[in-house]
C-alpha cells in the first residue's frame, strides 16, 4: 500500500515537472492556431476555432520562406565549415599536441568569451570588406565562434579512440590521412554525429550576430524575422507563435530522434 | 608512427605562405584581381591543400592540420580583439569613422565611469543575474538529480523534454515568456485569476513588494539591486530554460559514482542528510564546478532572451545589451569598445575564480 502511494506520488511529481517544461511549448503550439481575439482575451480560452491564418500571415505576407532557406543555409554551411575545420583541428590536438600552450589558452579564452564583445570590430571589419548584410560575413562569424567548442568536443572524442588502431593500421602502410578517415572518423562517428548536430543547432538558433551582420530582408534569418513581430506599440501574437513554431519543430525532432547524440555531446563538452 | 618528430610551425606555415603567394602569382598573370581571381584563387588553394595534405610527412601534417582553424582564429578572434583594444583608446564614432581617430588615451575608460549613467548599475545587473542565476539553478537542479537518482520509466522521453527548453531558441523561450507573464493575458495571471486571486504585474518595474517590506534593507535592495519583477521575470525564464541542462549533468555525474563509499556509509550508520554532506558533495566537487562554470559563462552571454523580454529599456538590460546599444545603435564604437573590454575582463576574472575555488577546471585539458 505504501510502495503504492510512493509510486502514485512519484508519477504525480512526474507529471507537474513534465507539465512545467512541456506545458509553455504547448501554449505556443495552441496559441500559433489561435485567432486573434482569443490570443489576447483577457479570460482563459481553451475553445476556438482553429485557424492557419498565422502561418499563412508569415509566408504569405512576409518573407518567411526567404528566411527560412536563409536559416537553412547559414546553419549548414557554418556546420560544414565548422566540424571540417575542426576534425583536422582536434586530430592534430590529440594525436601531435599541436599548438603548443598559446593555442590551447586562445581556444579556451575564445570559448568563454561572450560573442557580444566583439560586435564592433567584426561589425565595423566586415562593413569595409563589405560582408554587411550578406550570408558570407554572418557564416563566418557563427563558424569562428562555434569552433573552439566543436574542436574541444571531437578532441575529447578522438582521445578515446585507442592509439593502437592507428599503430596497427600505420603497419599495414596507411597514411595518417588514411588513418584519420578510415579508423579515427569510423570509431568516433557518435562524437561526430553529436557535433554536427549540436553545431546545426547552435547556428541555427544564433541570433546576435544575425541582427547585426546581417538584417537586411533578403539575408535575415528566422530569428530575427520573429523578433520583429515585438515591436514597442504592438506586439502581433498570432505570427510570434507561429514562426515560434516554425523554429522549434527541426530542433524538437532533432531532441526527439537524436536525444542520445545531444546528450552524450552536452555531456561530455562539459566533463571531457 | 610511434617515434613522433618535433612539430615545425614556421617551416609549415612558409610553405602555405608560398603555395598561396604562388597561385595567386599565376592566377594574377591571366586574371585582373577581382572576385572572380580570388575565388579562382581560394579554391585552387583549398584544392592544393587537400591534394598535399594527404601526401605530408608528420613533422609538417601537424601544423597543416591546425591551418584552417588557425586561420578563422586569427580573423575572426585574433585582429578583432586587437581591433577592439586599439579603438578603446582612441575617439571613434560614426561621426569621424571616414576621417581623423584622435588619440586620447584612457580617456574613454573615464568617461564609461564617470557619463555613462547605465554603466554600473547595468555590471551590477549582469553579476546579479549570475550569481543568482547560478545558485537557482544549481540548488533546483541538484535537488531533482537526487530525487531522480535511479533508474525511471520512460527514461528517454524524459530526457527528450527536458533537452526541448535548452535547445530551444533563446528569443523564442523570450517571446513565449513575454506572453505567458502578459498582465492582462498572460497564462499565469490568467490562472491566478482563475484561482481567484490578483494577477502579478510581471515584466513591470514594480518593486517586489515583500521585498519592499524588509525592514531598513527592502527599499535599498529595490534601489540598487534589482528587486523589481521584471528581473524576477528574466530570473524564471533563465532558470526554466537551463535548470534542465544542471540536472542533466548532474543527474549524470551522481548515477555514475562509485557505490562502495554508500555503502559503507551506510554500514556506518550514515543519515541521509550527512551522506549527501559528507559524500556525495565532495565526490561531486569536480563535476559542480565545471557545470557551473559552463553556465556562468552561457549567462554572461545572455543576449536574446532579455532581449526579447524587454529589448533594450534600461532597467532589464545587462552588459552585452548595453554593449550592443551604445556600439552598434548608437555606433559610439569607442564607449562599445570599452565595455567589450570590461566584459571580456569580467568573464576572464569568472574563470580564474572558478579555477582558484574549484581547481583547475576540466574544461582546460593536459
Amino acid at each position: 500500500m505504501r510502495a503504492l502511494l510512493r509510486r502514485s506520488g512519484f508519477g504525480l511529481a512526474m507529471g507537474a515537472v513534465i507539465l512545467v517544461w512541456v506545458g509553455p511549448f504547448f501554449w505556443m503550439v495552441l496559441g500559433s492556431f489561435k485567432p486573434h481575439e482569443s490570443i489576447i482575451a483577457t479570460e482563459l480560452v481553451l475553445r476556438f476555432t482553429p485557424t492557419w491564418e498565422n502561418y499563412d500571415a508569415i509566408f504569405s505576407r512576409h518573407a518567411f520562406w526567404t528566411y527560412t532557406a536563409n536559416s537553412f543555409l547559414v546553419a549548414t554551411a557554418t556546420t560544414v565549415i565548422t566540424v571540417a575545420a575542426s576534425i583536422l583541428a582536434a586530430y592534430a590536438l590529440s594525436r601531435y599536441r599541436a599548438g603548443g600552450r598559446l593555442f590551447e589558452f586562445w581556444l579556451m579564452f575564445t570559448r568563454m568569451l561572450p560573442p557580444a564583445t566583439l560586435l564592433i570590430p567584426l561589425f565595423l571589419i566586415f562593413r569595409t570588406l563589405g560582408l554587411i548584410n550578406t550570408l558570407t560575413g554572418l557564416i563566418i562569424a557563427d563558424a569562428s565562434f562555434l569552433l573552439s567548442f566543436s574542436i574541444w568536443l571531437l578532441r575529447g572524442f578522438f582521445d578515446e579512440v585507442p592509439v593502437g588502431l592507428e599503430e596497427a593500421a600505420s603497419c599495414d602502410g596507411a597514411s595518417r590521412m588514411q588513418s584519420l578517415f578510415y579508423i579515427v572518423l569510423p570509431v568516433a562517428a557518435p562524437g561526430v554525429t553529436a557535433t554536427v548536430i549540436l553545431s546545426l543547432i547552435f547556428a541555427w538558433n544564433e541570433y546576435l550576430f544575425a541582427i547585426v551582420f546581417a538584417s537586411a530582408t533578403a539575408s535575415k534569418t528566422l530569428p530575427a524575422a520573429a523578433n520583429d513581430f515585438i515591436t514597442g506599440y504592438a506586439i502581433n501574437w498570432g505570427p510570434v507563435f507561429a514562426s515560434g513554431v516554425v523554429i522549434v519543430l527541426p530542433v524538437a525532432a532533432a531532441a526527439l530522434l537524436l536525444q542520445r547524440y545531444i546528450v552524450r555531446g552536452l555531456t561530455l563538452g562539459a566533463f571531457k | 608512427m610511434g617515434s613522433q618528430r618535433p612539430a615545425r610551425l614556421i617551416p609549415t606555415l612558409c610553405i602555405w605562405a608560398a603555395v598561396l603567394a604562388g597561385t595567386w602569382g599565376i592566377i594574377w598573370r591571366f586574371l585582373p584581381p577581382g572576385p572572380v581571381a580570388v575565388l579562382l584563387c581560394g579554391v585552387t588553394f583549398v584544392g592544393l591543400y587537400v591534394a598535399l595534405m594527404v601526401r605530408l610527412g608528420d613533422a609538417h601534417l601537424s601544423y597543416t592540420l591546425l591551418l584552417p582553424a588557425m586561420v578563422l582564429l586569427l580573423g575572426v578572434t585574433v585582429i578583432p580583439i586587437a581591433f577592439l583594444a586599439y579603438l578603446a583608446f582612441f575617439r571613434v564614432t560614426i561621426l569621424n569613422f571616414r576621417g581623423h581617430w584622435p588619440f586620447v588615451g584612457l580617456e574613454n575608460f573615464l568617461s564609461v565611469f564617470r557619463d555613462d549613467s547605465q554603466f554600473l548599475p547595468t555590471l551590477v545587473r549582469t553579476l546579479e543575474l549570475l550569481v543568482l542565476g547560478l545558485l537557482l539553478q544549481f540548488v533546483l537542479g541538484l535537488g531533482m538529480a537526487l530525487w531522480l537518482n535511479r533508474r525511471v520509466r520512460f527514461e528517454s522521453l524524459l530526457a527528450t523534454l527536458i533537452l526541448l527548453p535548452m535547445m530551444t531558441n533563446s528569443i523564442v523561450v523570450g517571446m513565449l515568456w513575454k506572453h505567458l507573464l502578459n498582465f492582462y493575458n498572460g497564462l499565469f495571471n490568467l490562472l491566478l485569476n482563475l484561482l481567484g486571486l490578483e494577477g502579478i504585474p510581471w515584466l513591470t518595474q514594480a518593486p517586489i513588494e515583500w521585498v519592499q517590506a524588509l525592514p531598513a534593507l527592502g527599499p535599498w535592495l529595490v534601489e540598487h539591486l534589482n528587486a523589481n519583477y521584471a528581473f524576477l521575470s528574466i530570473l524564471i525564464t533563465n532558470t526554466w530554460q537551463w535548470m534542465p541542462f544542471m540536472f542533466l549533468l548532474l543527474r549524470a555525474a551522481l548515477r555514475s559514482l562509485p557505490v562502495e563509499p554508500y555503502e559503507a556509509a551506510r554500514i556506518d550508520g550514515a543519515g541521509a542528510w550527512q551522506t549527501f554532506w559528507f559524500l556525495t558533495l565532495p565526490l561531486l566537487k569536480g563535476v559542480v564546478g565545471v557545470v557551473l562554470l559552463v553556465r556562468a559563462i552561457d549567462i554572461l552571454k545572455t543576449f536574446g532572451m532579455i532581449w526579447a523580454l524587454f529589448g533594450n529599456a534600461t532597467i532589464t538590460r545587462v552588459m552585452p545589451i548595453h554593449i550592443y546599444t551604445v556600439g552598434i545603435q548608437t555606433q559610439d564604437y569607442s564607449q562599445g569598445a570599452v565595455l567589450s573590454l570590461i566584459l571580456a575582463a569580467v568573464s576572464v576574472l569568472v574563470y580564474w575564480a572558478f579555477q582558484q575555488g574549484f581547481g583547475r577546471p576540466a574544461l582546460a585539458r593536459e
